[in-house]
């Protein structure tokens, strides 16, 4: 009962709690129930998000970040592959939908288009060089890259604004044949709120696609044994470069409609602004989709009302983490749905 | 053809100073089952690296049904039909079985795509439960991978294998710390496998060799030091001394 | 002509701190299979804990004794406790786990010390220049930096070459399965090389702290920097990382005198090229 290590589960014998532990890691065999019921789930919480967060701005957040962050856990949690930079497309995808708006058009499909395509191509370049090592090498390089990329931004400053950052993004317009929208997150935040809710859901529904599918599968196989799926005639690189490009092209989509919701782009270390996303997958827990999203909520939350009372929040950030790291690597989603409900039973079954 | 599935020439590897496998040639005859047998040390697993590529051989080639494979590597290799199974077991251990073998199973389907659910693949699912109950894991397709018996899981190993549908099985120790009983099994299901696809396997227990295979090579020292039909092997002197003398 | 050689000298300096960090996380590697991402932040704790005694003390000379000592300490009671409970679990979680102590460390300092820096005098004794010929005379307590760097590396070389712990260390980087097969506790030297790395980054801290000060987010972007050094160097090579980290320090600092904007740019661009035709780093084994 006490042995929550996944490994001691690997080679002692199985206790039960480890078993549940090793099942919550097992993204494979998330509760198969769960699988597009995710989507329900999340309709759920903005539902939830919409009516009980009272800063609109927040409440949109939470729909962006999770988003970021469930695209994130395509490649921590189902591919093994830890990215300390994924900052990087999101800040670029934002800098990318906010030129757009200022130098171009308005149209928010154009920009948030750009913005996407864009990062996946930047993560295709990226992806090609970190992928030539995996594990901490990965993580190193992931984080190298972003760090890059901040200098890049910070010098380059007729583009992006450099330290003072992109201002001045103009409010974009949403045409959707029979009318056009004006998604002005200030004056009109429950349209954006919905508009954003759409494309979040979507986008979502389209990762849940992923991980079910052959290649996403196989993603999950390569984390467990890259030999074995070698062995089985798969191109192991490929796999992870093309989840590399998806986790990169969705934080490039929520970079973009976080600069709409702004109108402005902030530049801030990437190193900390990829923690901050990475914490949110780890807290709702690696083995879902919907779990980051949940950590992302969950993140900003804590946020929001710790920092209300003491300017070291981050020091209970910090804490909380370090501790869901030792005692709760499945992270909270994957505490309600295997944990809880096998402590659950095996209490019911001593009685 | 020439009808060999596999011809290994001259292979030869050295690490540092020693002098690992030595101008070893092979020839595999479709739908044979041919052993590889010699004491600890002789080369055996390297012999299967070199075939596989794992390993890069300092000299010499390999054939695999007529095509220069020498070095190439592995996974290229895998999707020309040739599957290892492993001495020190491997499978994906925190999926499922039945996910275990569909991964395999996908791979020859070449379906690997991501824009369509893995469950509305037919024809990969009906091959996954097929090869389950061939192996005789039906029974714990649900079951997670890391919770089965080592017996059990050396047998997933194989069914990973043979899911890919190969046409060479590489069978590394297939009986490898197993009970008799499992052992029995475990070579009954082997000689099974045999009617559908050729095998080169290691194996160390003499008794299962001489019973299932079609021809045998011993290694010693990393030197092919004799080949020949399991009966033959049986009275030849040489082999007697090696594995007589204690030099195991 | 003058100006290059002692921008030079600066990032000489500069390497050589590096390579104090770089050593340290390369060891920790070595034996605990994990990147310590809290190797940043704890050197930054002993510049800070440098920056209180320098200013009791008025120098900085007790805190070159003490601070690598407590740091050893804080490193061996970390080990202990929180890292621990890692092993035999995923690399990545004692990654994620290091990079969350990060966030406490950086915190806390900051609500003991403030946002704010602080500076930190340094010692008397060298406030002199010293006129190396380079056409400007370079302050001498760069260059008791160096021979001090140069100190720490050579003995812990001698201590990783010529001793019998030294000897299980190395040879449990080696082969962790054979070293406890032999009956070595191994747990003891897994405590005692995550200590000596952090005395290491202590030792960093300390030297540091009369040249750039002290403040919160120190220990980030060298950290960062530190991690480049490693993959450029090689992973657990340790000459590699010797090499790799003055050379990146001297390129900044060369590249800081002609083209400013790219002084950030350069270390990564290195480790773009490393990674792409070297990926096991320039001294790095196969």
């Amino acid at each position: 009962m006490t042995d929550l290590s996944p490994a001691g589960a690997k080679d002692a014998p199985v206790t039960d709690a480890a078993a549940a532990v090793t099942l919550a890691r097992a993204t494979g065999s998330a509760p198969a129930r769960w699988t597009w019921g995710q989507i329900g789930l999340l309709v759920v919480l903005a539902v939830v998000v919409l009516f009980t967060v009272p800063n609109p701005s927040l409440a949109i957040g939470m729909l962006i970040f999770g988003l970021w962050a469930a695209g994130l856990n395509l490649l921590v949690g189902y591919g093994g592959l830890v990215s300390f930079g994924h900052a990087l497309p999101f800040a670029y995808g934002g800098y990318a939908a906010g030129l757009v708006l200022k130098n171009v058009t308005t149209s928010a499909w154009v920009a948030l288009f750009v913005a996407t395509v864009s990062m996946a191509l930047l993560s295709a370049l990226i992806g090609a060089v970190c992928l030539r090592r995996t594990e901490v090498y990965f993580s190193m390089l992931t984080l190298a890259f972003a760090q890059l990329g901040f200098f890049i931004a910070l010098q380059w400053n007729d583009v992006t604004g450099g330290d003072d950052g992109l201002a001045g993004v103009p409010v974009s317009t949403l045409e959707l044949g029979f009318t056009t929208l004006e998604l002005n997150g200030l004056r009109d935040p429950l349209t954006f709120f919905l508009v954003t809710a759409v494309i979040v859901l979507l986008t979502f529904a389209a990762l849940i696609l992923f991980t079910e599918s052959p290649m996403g599968r196989v993603l999950q196989a390569i984390r467990e044994s890259e030999e074995r799926a070698r062995g089985c005639g798969y191109n192991t690189r490929l796999v992870q470069l093309v989840t590399f490009i998806i986790a990169g092209a969705v934080a490039g989509l929520a970079g973009g409609l976080f600069a709409m919701l702004n109108n402005f782009v902030g530049l801030q270390p990437y190193w900390l602004l990829s923690g901050v996303v990475l914490i949110m997958v780890i807290l709702g827990g690696r083995s879902s989709l919907f779990g980051p999203f949940l950590g992302a909520v969950l993140y900003l939350m804590l946020e929001s009302t710790l920092s209300r009372y003491t300017d070291s929040w981050q020091f209970f950030v910090g804490a909380i983490f370090v501790i869901c790291v030792l005692l709760f690597p499945q992270g909270l989603w994957g505490l309600l749905t295997t944990t809880v409900p096998h402590l659950l039973r095996r209490t019911r079954g001593a009685r | 053809m020439t009808g060999l599935i596999l011809k290994a020439e001259g292979l030869d590897r050295s690490f540092g100073g020693i002098h690992a496998v030595k101008d070893v040639s092979l020839e595999v005859p479709q739908g044979a089952l041919h052993a590889i047998i010699g004491p600890n040390g002789s080369g055996k697993t390297t012999l299967f690296n070199l075939i596989t590529g794992h390993t890069k051989p300092g000299k010499g080639r390999v054939e695999f049904d007529g095509h220069d494979i020498t070095g190439m590597p592995f996974a290229k290799v895998a999707r020309r039909g040739l599957a290892k199974s492993y001495q020190i077991t491997t499978v994906f251990p925190l999926l499922t079985v039945f996910e275990n073998v569909r991964i395999a199973a996908q791979a020859a389907s070449h379906a690997n795509v991501f824009w369509r659910p893995a469950d509305s693949i037919k024809a990969v699912t009906r091959r996954t439960d097929e090869v389950l109950e061939k192996i005789g894991l039906t029974a714990d397709r649900d079951a997670i991978a890391s919770n089965l018996s080592h017996g059990d899981q050396r047998r997933l190993d194989l069914a990973i294998a043979l899911a890919t549908e190969p046409r060479l099985l590489l069978l590394d120790e297939p009986t490898a710390g197993m009970s008799p009983s499992e052992t029995a099994s475990t070579v009954e299901l082997v000689r099974e496998l045999n009617r559908e696809v050729t095998i080169l396997m290691i194996e160390h227990k003499m008794d299962v060799i001489l019973s299932i295979a079609s021809a045998i090579t011993v290694l010693h020292q990393g030197e092919k030091l004799f080949e020949g039909a399991p009966d033959e092997v049986k009275s030849h002197p040489k082999v007697q001394e090696v594995y007589l003398t204690g030099s195991l | 002509m003058d100006q290059l050689l002692s921008q030079l000298v600066l990032g000489i300096v500069s390497g050589a701190l590096l390579v104090l960090l770089a050593l340290g996380l390369n060891l920790i590697f070595g034996l605990l299979e994990f990147i310590n991402f809290s190797h940043g932040a704890l050197y930054m704790v002993g510049a800070y804990l440098t920056s209180y005694l320098a200013a009791a003390t008025g120098t900085i000379w007790l805190a070159l004794l003490v601070v690598p000592i407590a740091m050893a300490l804080i490193g061996a009671a970390l080990e202990r406790t929180v890292i621990r409970p890692m092993y035999g679990r995923d690399q990545v979680d004692a990654l994620l786990l290091t990079f969350g102590l990060t966030y406490i460390l950086i915190e806390g300092v900051r609500y003991i010390a403030g946002s704010g820096g602080r500076r930190v005098k340094g010692p008397e004794l060298l406030a002199f220049q010293v006129d190396l010929g380079l056409g400007r005379p370079v302050p001498a307590y760069l260059l008791f930096v160096v021979v001090a760097v140069a100190l720490v590396v050579g003995g812990l070389w001698l201590f990783l070459q010529k001793t019998n712990v030294g000897l299980i260390v190395r040879a449990g980087i080696r082969d962790h399965i054979m070293i406890r097969a032999l009956g070595v506790r191994f747990d003891r030297y897994r405590t005692l090389v995550f200590a000596i790395g952090i005395a290491v980054a202590g030792v960093a801290g300390v030297l540091t702290g009369p040249i750039t000060g002290v403040y919160p987010e120190m220990g980030a972007d060298i950290l960062i920097l530190a991690f480049v050094v490693v993959v450029v160097g090689g992973m657990g090579s340790f000459w590699g990382a010797v090499v790799a980290g003055l050379l990146i320090g001297v390129l900044v600092s060369v590249t800081t005198l002609y083209a400013s904007v790219y002084a950030g740019i350069v270390p990564f661009i290195l480790m773009i090229l490393v990674m792409t035709f070297r990926p096991r780093g320039l001294l790095g084994a196969t």
